[in-house]
């Protein structure tokens, strides 16, 4: 028998399929796994030994250190040679021979030396694009800009075989113009300076003329249309109880009950000191039900409730179809915010009473726990401490803190214009306005009950 | 303003005789202006953007508006529907002035008038049957059943699937959407349907079944058409008018022959482009064939 006949081939490019089907045995050379060489046009490195006795290919390949150096996404055929440029100096023009690739990441460190060649200025020059492989339009630019540094198509001319380079380049715009600011007189320093001012003033301004308007609209009930089936769509008022109210009732729940909680073990521990323990029912009942009930509800609901009519109304807005709206005869305010406003005005409070209970609950098991207060001595202590002005005192602020989560809410909502970041923006301004003006109301409440002994 | 008057005692009512052609007004030469806009300025600062504008739509016809973007097309119909504040000028909406009448006139001229806007703006939070219902729960004293019919009526009419009437405007396509919307603007038969870009980002096809339908509700039901629009086959196909808006004002209305007649740059090149030539090309064709029987009624120049 003869030696097996061993001739190598440098293959073309093979299709993945007879790749599948060498024997992983006979990959003799080989380091590699077959898992390591799948890319198909690697086989082009490969050489293929055909061993008659057994019939089979036998493919050897090149150590895997080296298919790993040229593991860049760049097809084969091109010799991959980035872009390179060499002046010189024929019969009187300047000559400038383009080399390689002239795309994307080939480009960047060409840039520099062409900022010095463009500085010797030559009075004529010739570009010799033959030995350009590739072009993409940052190349074009690149090119079309040095081009414009050495006086442009009058002094320059452009040689090479592949015509549709040269038409590339000359296509391409010789300077490009940065997009015009309209820059308004700049004004003087006092301008200036109080401009920003003055636009915060005006912009304030139109809030409250906002909030008015919408307040004054929510009044005068939902619907623009005269006679039947004016006022309260009750469908609409319930759908948004139950999605501001009785959905937040676990979390004002868990909240209001850790709050309880904590300040009663922090009021304990003080009060320890003095050997006045008992006396932090009076701490926990008078503080939550004067003020932190009711002011936690509302941050928790402006933050929960506040966003979501924000940005429904915000994403109406965007969609047009708060202009539909209109347009139909319908008051978008009497549509959309009255029901939000009935609801959160009706939710409030009603979450006010559970987070109080709440509240109370926490605070008596901790004290129960750290100080041994039993519970019978906790609601005694309770009904001394507390009296129904207490109550009141809460209660009554929070329909204020409902109305102004709702306006404050749509207001911003109604600002949205036509992109999604105003969207983001203005929900963000919602919650924020509204907590700050939640708690702003609950100081004035405290020092008009203050001033009233109340 | 015997109009406005019959409207407010009483919401409006589907025509009684749709297919009237004395509802379509005018072959008389006494047309009616069912939307007159006169010295119309709009401005946002200082930036003037419609200056001293005229326009008159007459009753029965399918008024095409087009313009370079950005000159103020849809600026001056949000300007007309009042979704913009104006400057100075006045709007005449069947023979009111808006500005002027009572509030429940106000409403009663609103029932009169259908947007089709140019994303659509169903209401997403409704389906589409909910959608086209919006305005008849609000004006008009029905049943739920007759409403439903209502409803799947102006479904078919459109030339919606009976299937779509229960999907939400997310789940439907681009045309559907537009022939949604088109349904709701179409809920309580209005005489002015307002149509932004209605046939833009339908295929071909869908396009000139788009037109097809306003050509026909516009005979059959009377309507008065003002469509924005920058399809040429639409312009060419079923407007009866066609108005160019430019430097702020409107440049020049008439058929379509006076745009190729018309000395201004931007119409020409508009009009007698190069997607402009195939469809003016195969119109003189048809002319010529069919010796223009049945041409829509064009307004005399």
């Amino acid at each position: 028998m003869r030696s097996a006949s061993k001739r190598t081939v440098q293959t073309q490019t093979r299709s993945l399929a007879p790749w599948n089907r060498i024997p992983s045995a006979e990959i003799p050379n080989s380091k590699a796994s077959v898992a390591d060489a799948t890319p198909c046009w690697r086989l082009q490195r490969w050489t293929v030994s055909v061993d008659d006795r057994r019939g089979l290919s036998v493919y050897e390949c090149p150590p895997i250190r080296a298919l790993k150096e040229e593991s860049r996404f760049v097809t084969p055929q091109q010799t991959h040679q980035q872009a390179d440029i060499a002046p010189d100096d024929a019969d009187g023009v300047h000559l400038f021979r383009f080399s390689g690739s002239w795309k994307g990441n080939d480009i960047a460190h060409v840039a520099s030396r062409l900022d010095e060649l463009a500085g010797q200025a030559p009075d004529k020059s010739r570009f010799d694009l033959s030995e350009v492989t590739a072009i993409d339009t940052l190349g074009a630019w690149t090119i079309r800009r040095f081009m414009g540094k050495l006086g442009g198509s009058d002094k320059v001319e452009l040689v090479g075989q592949k015509q549709q380079y040269i038409e590339l380049i000359e296509a391409l715009p010789t300077e490009l113009k940065p997009p015009e600011k309209d820059k308004g007189p700049k004004g003087t320093l006092f301008q200036r300076i109080f401009t920003p001012v003055g636009r915060v003033v005006m912009s304030t301004w139109e809030d409250i003329v906002a909030v008015m308007f919408i307040l004054g609209s929510a009044v005068r009930g939902a619907h623009l249309k005269v006679g039947k089936r004016g006022g309260l769509s009750p469908a609409a008022i319930i759908n948004q109880i139950d999605r501001m109210g009785v959905q937040a009732v676990p979390i004002i729940t868990l909240m209001s009950f850790l709050i309880g909680a904590i300040i009663a073990q922090q009021g304990a521990f003080q009060l320890r000191y003095f050997g006045a323990e008992l006396f932090v029912v009076d701490l926990v009942g008078i503080l939550q039900l004067r003020e932190i009930g009711v002011l936690l509800t509302a941050i928790m609901i402006a933050g929960r409730s506040g966003s979501a009519i924000t940005a429904e109304i915000g994403s109406m807005k965007m969609r047009e179809e708060i202009d539909a709206l209109k347009v139909m005869g319908m008051s978008p305010i009497g549509i959309l915010v009255f029901p939000r406003l009935v609801a959160l005005t009706i939710s409030l409070p009603l979450l006010t009473i559970i987070a109080n209970f709440s509240a109370l609950a926490g605070a008596a098991l901790v004290t129960r726990t750290y100080s041994g207060i039993t519970f019978v001595t906790f609601l005694a202590r309770l009904h001394e401490a507390v009296d129904y002005s207490a109550i009141l005192a809460g209660m009554i602020k929070a329909p204020f803190m409902a109305l102004i989560i709702g306006v404050m809410a749509a207001v911003e909502g109604l600002k949205v214009g036509g992109s999604a970041e105003s969207l983001g923006k203005q929900v963000t301004q919602s919650v924020v306005k509204s907590i700050f003006v939640v708690i702003l109301v609950d100081g004035l409440f405290a020092i008009f009950y203050a001033s009233i002994n109340f | 303003m015997a109009e406005t008057h019959d409207a407010t005692t009483q919401p409006r009512q589907a025509p009684n005789n749709p297919g009237n052609p004395s509802d379509a007004g005018g072959k008389d030469g006494q047309r009616e202006a069912i939307l007159a806009v006169k010295d119309l300025t709009v401005a946002f600062g200082s930036n003037v953007v419609l200056d001293k504008l005229n326009l008159d739509i007459y009753r029965g016809e399918i008024l095409g508006f087009v313009g370079a973007s950005g000159t103020g097309k849809s600026v001056l119909m949000r300007t007309v529907l009042r979704l913009l504040p104006r400057q100075s000028g006045s709007i005449r909406i069947l023979g009111a002035e808006y500005d002027e009448v009572s509030e429940e006139e106000r409403v009663a001229l609103d029932t009169r008038l259908g947007v089709l806007f140019q994303h659509g703006a169903l209401f997403s939070a409704l389906t589409v049957k909910e959608n086209i219902q919006v305005p008849m729960r609000e004006y008009l004293d029905l049943s739920q059943e007759m409403m439903d019919d209502l409803a799947m009526l102006k479904i078919a009419l459109v030339g919606l699937k009976p299937e779509a009437a229960d999907r939400y405007p997310s789940e439907l396509s681009g045309g559907m959407i537009k022939r949604a919307a088109l349904a709701r603007a179409l809920a309580l038969d209005p005489d002015l349907v307002f149509l932004d870009e209605p046939t833009s980002g339908l295929d071909p096809i869908g396009a000139a079944e788009f037109d097809e339908l306003i050509a026909k509700l516009r005979d059959t039901l009377g309507l008065t058409v003002y469509m924005v629009t920058h399809d040429l086959d639409s312009l060419f196909s079923v407007c009866d008018r066609i108005a160019v808006l430019g430097k702020k004002r409107v440049l020049v209305e008439g058929t379509i022959e006076d745009m190729l007649a018309f000395d201004d740059p931007w119409v020409q090149s508009y009009f007698r482009g190069k997607r402009a030539r195939s469809i003016v090309r195969d119109d003189d064709a048809q002319d010529n064939h069919a010796s223009k029987t049945d041409a829509p009624v064009p307004a005399t120049p």
